[in-house]
């Protein structure tokens, strides 16, 4: 057992030092751009939510002269900042920066291992259990990337909805309500998730507790942004529409809706831009996503009922694990617009349910989906951009040139097909499942 | 196919489809009522505002529907009503295939004749623009007007109670006001000469936020008398456009044309943050839409 915790151990020092020998130099040419350039414009004082971001001389690199703001709550804003003005304690490189950027999402991957260990040991009591899952996650060629290559923040958001699972399994509501809204304060996504603790709760605590969950789950992160909006000076509507900006997007990446770009190439005089916006902005088609979560939650109510008064903690995790991968999967085929880096709150549940269900299968296929799209969406040579632009600028040639374009489009398409055709089988999967 | 269609036939997953209408219709009503609140204005982008017509139509006919599927439901299952209708013949179905057309076209014609009786009659003063609120401004007093007195010609006024200038403006009533905006990406008005010579007011949007200022901020520009434009009139619109950091942000320029026959015209030219570029016509060819997207790169069609 001694033995097996000493290599536990040094697997995930080796998933650390993995993490920390590739974040230094790569970073996801657009958003972890933005980022270089926010942390810089608020450590100097700017708002948070400015309009653009010129390039700033010596950090990242001048790719894009102007770059749009950042589309979260004041969270990540705010780190960013503080890691710029470590960097500019210690100004020796600008690589200390990045790294600084990336440290908080790489913490975010160790504490999701660590949540992901005590749930399942807190369910099953087999420690072996507990650590296989926690290092399959950790592990993760896929959860690497997003954390380290790409330079996503969502393994924060996600571990803090984990961790609201792990205090609503341990009786402490307040502290779980908490916890969420932090996770809402990074990301808005775990806002998804807040229905199904409802229910859980109202089922567990009745509706007393319902309501301060849901008041001290949704005041947290607005409390937290209205504190330094006022103390910054920002502007209220500026910090809520950032929230909105997410609402109206066109399909594309890691869905089956990247058919319309897909078909602009193949015919751009019939799909034209005007026609797919228009398609895209119709009522039922911009908010399909909200049938998608509607679905989900009263799959997950049916499945509540059936569940006894006297129910076993293994029971309410499996109940709660399958309500939120209801959610986050409905969420990812019904929303036109998926980034691959959603796939991050689909992972840690999925793999807990694991040893529960058969479906393992379908947890590796999704991710390595998920791994090949964000390859073909945007080679990994790309992400060395910090180092020399021509790795940018070889993909932008290959993206945008006739025949690879076209390739790009179909692989791309056909890819995303196969992940929803998974995720399909996964939902399938836990319906069928007691 | 076969797996959707009884999913559909459900009664629960009738139930939530329709809840989903109701709810993006709530969703439609409620960022339209938003929208007029000054502070929370910009939650209209999630409405369905700026839906073209003839997909605001099939909305609208989609809601219409799921109502009476909703009322059919009820009848159904709280009040145990259930219609079973008797087989038709075909004569039977021919004349309700008839009468169903005519009731169509009735109704369709009822609309275009409301729509063309309460069609307001076009204002012959030119329109400039109408913007959005700004973000993060002090709101000066809002009866304050600027007079831009070196624009001969035409008595042009502007509100600019709620803009920032990047040069010195002689302020009507109020004395200079002065520069507080920033170098790069701030929101100001200031009389340029362009490159034929003329006089234009340069208008740019969205702050950078270095000095606290970003966003979109409100102005109109109208002048007091109509201008008389021949067939031989070029308009010019001298526009410095800079998108918003969310892509949300949006104007539109409209003109209105009186012809001296009383017929009235419009052109509106939207611009939007996202990329867009397609142009349509309503009310029979006498309004003309351009909306194009992307500071950038606009291309504009000819309407035929």
């Amino acid at each position: 057992m001694r033995a097996y915790l000493e290599s536990y151990k040094k697997l995930i020092a080796f998933g650390l030092m993995l993490r920390f020998a590739i974040c230094f130099w790569t970073g996801h040419p657009w958003d972890f751009e933005v980022f270089i350039r926010v942390g810089y414009y608020i450590a100097h004082g700017s708002s948070l939510f400015q309009a653009a971001n010129p390039y700033v001389a010596g950090l990242g690199q001048p790719i894009f002269p102007n770059m749009s703001g950042l589309g979260y709550l004041p969270a990540w804003g705010l780190y960013t900042a503080f890691a710029y003005k470590i960097y500019q304690a210690f100004p020796a490189s600008p690589f200390i920066y990045y790294f600084l950027l990336k440290l908080l999402p790489i913490l975010g991957d160790l504490a999701l291992a660590y949540v992901i260990f005590l749930l399942t040991f807190n369910s099953t009591h087999d420690v072996q259990k507990a650590r296989r899952n926690s290092l399959i996650f950790f592990l993760c060629p896929f959860v690497i990337f997003i954390s380290s290559v790409w330079g996503m923040f969502d393994s924060i958001s996600v571990s803090f909805a984990m961790i609201s699972i792990l205090l609503t399994l341990l009786d402490k509501p307040y502290w779980s309500a908490f916890s969420l809204g932090l996770g809402i304060y990074f990301k808005v996504i775990p806002l998804l998730y807040l229905p199904v603790l409802l229910l859980f709760i109202n089922k567990k605590k009745g509706a007393g507790e319902t309501v301060l969950y849901f008041l001290v789950s949704s005041l947290t992160p607005f409390v937290f942004t209205l504190i330094p909006v006022t103390f910054f000076r920002w502007s209220i509507p500026e910090a809520a529409i950032t929230v909105l900006s997410q609402t109206e997007k066109t399909g594309d990446l890691l869905t089956y809706w990247n058919i319309s770009v897909l078909l602009r190439d193949l015919a751009p005089n019939v799909f034209s831009t005007e026609t797919l916006t228009s398609f895209f902005s119709f009522p039922i088609i911009r908010y399909f996503w909200m049938l998608g979560l509607m679905v989900a939650y009263f799959l997950y109510y049916k499945l509540q009922t059936e569940l006894p008064d006297d129910s076993t903690p293994a029971q309410n995790l499996n109940l709660l694990l399958k309500g939120f991968l209801f959610v986050t999967i409905g969420f990812l085929l019904t929303r036109t617009w998926v980034p691959e880096q959603f796939v991050i709150y689909l992972l840690p549940m999925a793999v807990m349910l694991t040893g529960v269900m058969p479906v393992q299968k379908y947890y590796e296929l999704i991710w390595i989906n998920a791994l090949i799209f964000a390859s073909v969406n945007l080679f990994p040579f790309a992400f060395a951009y910090l180092i020399n632009t021509d790795f940018w600028n070889m993909f932008n040639y290959v993206a945008n040139t006739q025949p690879s374009s076209t390739i790009r489009y179909v692989a791309r398409f056909v890819i995303a097909v196969f992940f929803d055709y998974y995720l399909l089988k996964f939902w399938f999967k836990m319906v069928k499942t007691p | 196919m076969k797996k959707l269609f009884s999913i559909l036939k459900n009664r629960r997953m009738q139930y939530i489809l329709i809840i989903w209408i109701l709810l993006l219709k709530a969703v439609e009503i409620t960022t339209n009522l938003l929208s007029e609140v000054e502070l929370i204005r910009f939650f209209s982008v999630l409405g369905f505002s700026d839906l073209p017509g003839t997909s605001l139509a099939v909305w609208n006919t989609l809601f219409v529907a799921t109502v009476f599927w909703l009322i059919y439901r009820l009848l159904r299952d709280v009040f145990q009503i259930s219609f079973v209708p008797k087989p038709l013949s075909k004569k039977e179905m021919l004349s309700l295939a008839i009468l169903l057309i005519w009731v169509i076209s009735v109704v369709a014609s009822s609309l275009q004749f409301a729509s063309l009786v309460t069609m307001p009659l076009a204002n012959p003063e030119l329109e400039v623009s109408r913007y959005y609120a700004p973000f993060g401004m002090e709101n000066g007093d809002s009866s304050q007007y600027v007079k831009l007195n070196n624009l001969e010609g035409n008595n042009v006024a502007l509100d600019l109670s709620k803009s920032i200038f990047a040069d010195p403006f002689s302020v009507y009533m109020s004395g200079e006001m002065s520069q507080y905006a920033t170098n790069v990406g701030t929101s100001y008005f200031t009389v340029k000469n362009s490159s034929l010579g003329q006089k234009m007011i340069e208008m740019r949007f969205c702050g950078n936020g270095s000095d606290k200022i970003g966003g979109w901020f409100a102005y109109r520009v109208a002048l007091q008398d109509p201008l008389q434009i021949n067939e031989n009139a070029t308009l010019m619109l001298l526009l410095k456009l800079t998108p918003s950091s969310d892509e949300t942000a949006w104007t539109y320029i409209k003109i209105d044309f009186l012809s001296k026959e009383g017929k009235a015209y419009a052109l509106t030219w939207k611009f939007h943050d996202v990329f867009m570029n397609y142009v349509f016509s309503s009310h029979n060819g006498t309004r003309n839409n351009y909306l194009l997207g992307r500071a950038t790169d606009w291309v504009f069609f000819n309407l035929t």
